[in-house]
């Protein structure tokens, strides 16, 4: 829908009202006017005026049915799920049963980190007090964590988004194309990330018919099972020279090919590497997988399927200056934002010295926002309380439940956007039938027409000569 | 001698005047005429296809065009298949994108879309008025709706719309108002509050941070109904045109493009900002310094290019023609001294220096790197070096100059001789090329005879084709535009 919507924002509405003004009734007075004032070049900024006002009425009256829509979307009058509805109430509790996993884990490690942090000075206690509360918890996951480990997929998906449309642009059905405006800019580029895309290919290949030959022992077993990762061929493909290394780096033992002795230190690298990114690759397999479906382009649909692209994507997002995803579970993620704030000092956790004012602030600012972590939404109780499916209900009154939906619903709500060509469209309806102005419409035209007069009058005004005096 | 040639250009300015309307070439004769100048001798036909291909293609001519030229030196029909290639529209776009955005992104705007979007109006053969009309209206996400990159490069985030005002002045109507911004001008009759009113336009302009880089620009009706208070001023201003016309609707922007491109001093900068392009000195000089202290050195020339910019309904391909095909645009610049005042009033053509895009992209063609390099590479090395040729530059508002001022000659050496040496296997040094045909690759002549000669020698002796066309390269005759 929102893509839809911005292709329509792309359309430019001169043309349109020109177009209409030409199916005015030339045997009405009022819509011969119209339509002459219309098509004069000071009569557009009237109606412009006039298409302003009805927009923001519309969008008004859209945004404060968000809520009611998205639960008449997807439940039906006696609360039971629509069929069509399934996927999405399983994206929902999957979600949920992760965020439970995760602020099991958190707590543990939170906990753990708790006794570490010193009690002086105040700023200090103030913050570990707080870290130690359930809204503490809760927003420090919400807001920080679940960044690092890739489980925002609603923002990640708006980032990617927001990155993809530097190359693609919604056509007027709403599916995505390549901009036509940068076109032989895209071409080159394309052909790069083809060529990536196929050298990883050939290494897949490469590396399925290599796998079978490699020892399960040792460190060659411990390669084997990463370089069977979802991700493994896009890391070697990133270096050009490795696939021609992958195929030196083994000898032949017992039948088998073992990993050459003097590659063993670099193994750890090597695991590490491909460890990364194929988590890198699993974050945003979702938001690509959408935003694929959307594509009209099978090319560029082919190409958000792969892992090479979906690697460079990742590698490229970034949500308020951070890689997603960058971190594999709630330990490692909490030990680096930990890293960011503390400093050790006597075997205690301080905050470091250049954050102490953003440390105060961010507290009292936390301390502000923690309701918003603490109780169910009372927007959506009401519709929750109807649903037959008790599962379903528990998650809309669960906490996370009010996080998602909330950014389920400002997603929703953001998307809202009308053209002027759509808001020129809603006019007509309003005004016009079959070519003449309605009865109830004539003073709003009246008016319309007076201020195109006023404005052609302005242009009259015409030649500030910076020579003249 | 001297007498009998200003006896015939009066006979011929009257002539002109009582049988024709006038036109660039009648205008200046009488100007010259009164000012007793001889105009210069038309350039040869090397001279005159170097300039037109560099002034309407950005680059200097093959020296297959050279040679197919000089053996058939149609101008007309050079000048209008000029006209028509690609190459034409990208050019304009990437002059008018360095100054109507500059070079270095910023504002969480990017300058390609906006060039590229240029490039398809120019392509197009958009109406000049139409162009300006979208950019000054233009909503969206920059990187999606090109037209936004314009307000959104200069509408701050801060809501002040200032810079916004400064610019759309000095690129659309040739006015330095920001010597306003602070008090009353100087030396025009630009008050302050002059400065605001115009200001107060943009004031509805919404700003929206979407995301890191990401802004889109939209028309918010509460804040067009908002006050605009200027603390200058201590008091809220309104909008107004600096016509004294006032918008009657709450569509501001839209007005204002409106009073903007009805006006006739916007065609008036239009046909001056042209006339610079192709003669390396406006009319009114700098072209955004219409001033009662700066007149147009020849008045009623630039009266009649802002006659026909009307006429022809801001058809910039018209306007271009016009000019190009002109005996004025085709005079030589062989001049034994310099003259300030023929230079003034167009009686030679004026020396120029490159831009860095043309020093760049000539210096690809002179040696045949292109087709060498592959598109990418090309691209890549192209982008590097423009950078490293404006690096004093990236930083400014370049609304009023075209060409490259500051020394280049140590950046051209390093760049010929880079591109030559990595290149000796491909290109056009790989084909071992004559001493004609260097000239006519690197400087689009032939080689005079002594030219020839010590070339030949030098050759001879030992020397090296790769030297030589470095040598060539780093000339004065290849780095400007005469």
């Amino acid at each position: 829908m929102s893509l839809l919507l911005a292709a329509v924002l792309l359309a430019q509405v001169d043309p349109k009202i020109d177009e209409f003004a030409r199916t005015l009734k030339a045997d009405d007075e009022l819509a011969t006017k119209l339509r002459d004032t219309l098509l004069a070049a000071w009569g557009k900024p009237a109606l412009k005026e006039q298409i302003a006002t009805i927009i923001a009425d519309a969008k008004k009256t859209a945004r404060d049915g968000v809520v009611p829509a998205y639960f008449k979307e997807h439940f039906d009058d006696a609360g039971g799920l629509r069929d069509a509805s399934k996927p999405h109430a399983g994206d929902l509790l999957r979600g949920l049963a992760i965020y439970e996993a995760d602020i099991k884990e958190l707590r543990a490690v939170r906990d753990a980190a708790l006794a570490k942090i010193a009690d002086e000075p105040e700023h200090n206690a103030k913050l570990k007090k707080f870290l130690a509360t359930d809204e503490g918890l809760h927003l420090l996951y919400f807001t920080q964590l679940r960044l690092l480990t890739g489980r925002d997929e609603a923002r990640l998906e708006k980032a990617i988004m927001l990155l993809l449309e530097q190359i693609v642009a919604p056509d007027m059905e709403g599916r995505l194309v390549l901009r036509e405006d940068i076109k032989d800019k895209l071409d080159v580029y394309l052909e790069q990330i083809d060529e990536k895309v196929e050298r990883s290919k050939d290494i897949e290949a490469a590396l399925a018919a290599l796998l079978p030959k490699l020892s399960d022992e040792g460190d060659t077993g411990r390669l084997k099972k990463a370089l069977g990762k979802p991700g493994a061929a896009a890391v070697i493909a990133q270096k050009s020279d490795r696939d021609r290394a992958l195929s030196e780096s083994f000898s032949e033992a017992d039948g088998r090919l073992v990993l050459r002795e003097e590659l063993a230190e670099k193994l750890d690298a090597v695991l590490a590497a491909i460890d990364e990114a194929s988590r890198k690759i699993a974050n945003v397999k979702g938001p690509c997988d959408r935003i694929g479906a959307r594509m009209k382009d099978e090319r560029l649909r082919a190409l958000l399927k792969s892992d090479m692209v979906r690697l460079e994507i990742a590698n490229e997002v970034k949500i308020e200056g951070k890689t997603v995803g960058s971190a594999a579970g709630m330990a490692e993620a909490f030990d680096t934002w930990q890293k960011t704030i503390f400093t050790e000092s006597d075997g205690k956790l301080v905050v470091q010295d250049s954050l102490i004012d953003k440390v105060r602030d961010g507290v009292r600012k936390a301390q502000r926002e923690a309701a918003n972590y603490t109780a169910p939404s009372a927007t959506l109780k009401p519709y929750a309380d109807k649903l037959v499916d008790g599962t379903l209900k528990a998650f809309y009154l669960s906490l996370y439940g009010r996080v998602r939906m909330t950014e389920i619903l400002t997603a929703k709500a953001d998307a809202i956007t009308f053209s002027e060509t759509q808001g020129l469209e809603m006019w007509i309806a309003k005004h016009i039938d079959h070519g003449a102005v309605r009865e109830g419409s004539r003073a709003t035209v009246e008016a319309l027409i007076a201020k195109a007069e006023k404005i052609r009058k302005e242009l009259e005004k015409n030649d500030i000569n910076p020579g003249d005096k | 001698m001297r007498a009998a040639t200003f006896a015939l250009l009066a006979a011929l300015t009257a002539a002109a005047q009582d049988a024709k309307p006038a036109t660039i070439d009648s205008i200046l004769a009488e100007t010259w005429y009164e000012a007793k100048l001889l105009p210069q001798a038309r350039a040869s036909d090397a001279e005159f296809l170097r300039r037109v291909t560099l002034d309407l293609t950005g680059v200097v001519p093959t020296e297959q065009e050279v040679a197919a030229f000089l053996k058939k030196p149609d101008r007309t029909a050079k000048i209008d298949e000029l006209l028509a290639s690609p190459r034409h529209a990208e050019f304009l776009a990437n002059a008018w994108t360095t100054s109507l955005y500059g070079y270095l992104n910023g504002n969480d705007t990017a300058r390609a879309p906006l060039e590229f979007w240029l490039r398809k109006a120019f392509a197009d053969n958009t109406p000049y008025d139409k162009v300006v009309r979208d950019l000054l209206t233009g909503t969206g996400r920059p990187q999606q709706s090109a037209p936004a990159t314009f307000v959104g490069r200069y509408y701050m985030e801060n809501g002040k719309p200032e810079e916004i005002a400064v610019k759309v002045s000095r690129a659309f109507l040739g006015i330095r108002l920001n010597c306003a911004r602070c008090h009353d001008h100087p030396f025009d009759k630009w008050t302050q509050d002059d400065f605001y009113q115009f200001a107060a336009f943009f004031k509805g302009v919404e700003r929206k941070y979407i995301a890191q880089n990401v802004i889109e620009i939209a028309d918010s009706p509460e804040r067009a109904a908002a006050r605009y208070y200027v603390q200058d001023l201590k008091k809220a201003v309104k909008p107004k045109f600096l016509s004294g016309a006032e918008p009657q609707t709450a569509a501001l922007r839209d007005e204002l493009a409106l009073f903007v491109v009805t006006n006739r001093q916007f065609a008036r900068a239009f046909a001056n900002r042209l006339w610079y392009h192709f003669f390396g000195r406006g009319l009114v000089h700098p072209i955004d310094n219409f001033s009662k202290k700066n007149p147009a050195s020849v008045p009623r020339l630039l009266d009649f290019l802002t006659d026909e910019a009307v006429r022809l309904k801001f058809d910039v391909r018209a306007m271009i023609r016009t000019i190009v095909t002109s005996k004025v645009y085709q005079l030589s610049s062989s001049v034994a001294k310099a003259d300030p005042l023929r230079e003034k009033l167009f009686a030679q053509s004026l020396v120029r220096p490159l831009a860095p895009e043309q020093v760049v992209d000539s210096i690809f063609r002179a040696l045949d790197l292109e087709a060498a390099m592959g598109r990418t590479e090309m691209l890549k090395s192209r982008e590097r070096f423009i950078q490293f040729l404006v690096r004093n530059q990236l930083q400014e508002d370049l609304t009023s100059v075209f060409e490259y001022r500051e020394s280049i000659q140590d950046v051209m050496t390093k760049m010929t001789i880079d591109l030559s040496r990595a290149r000796t296997g491909k290109g056009f040094l790989a084909s071992q090329p004559s001493v004609e045909r260097i000239y006519l690759a690197a400087l689009s002549r032939r080689p005079s005879a002594r030219e020839r000669k010590t070339c030949d020698d030098y050759l001879k002796r030992g020397g090296s084709v790769e030297e030589l066309v470095v040598t060539l390269l780093n000339s004065h005759e290849f780095t400007f535009n005469h």
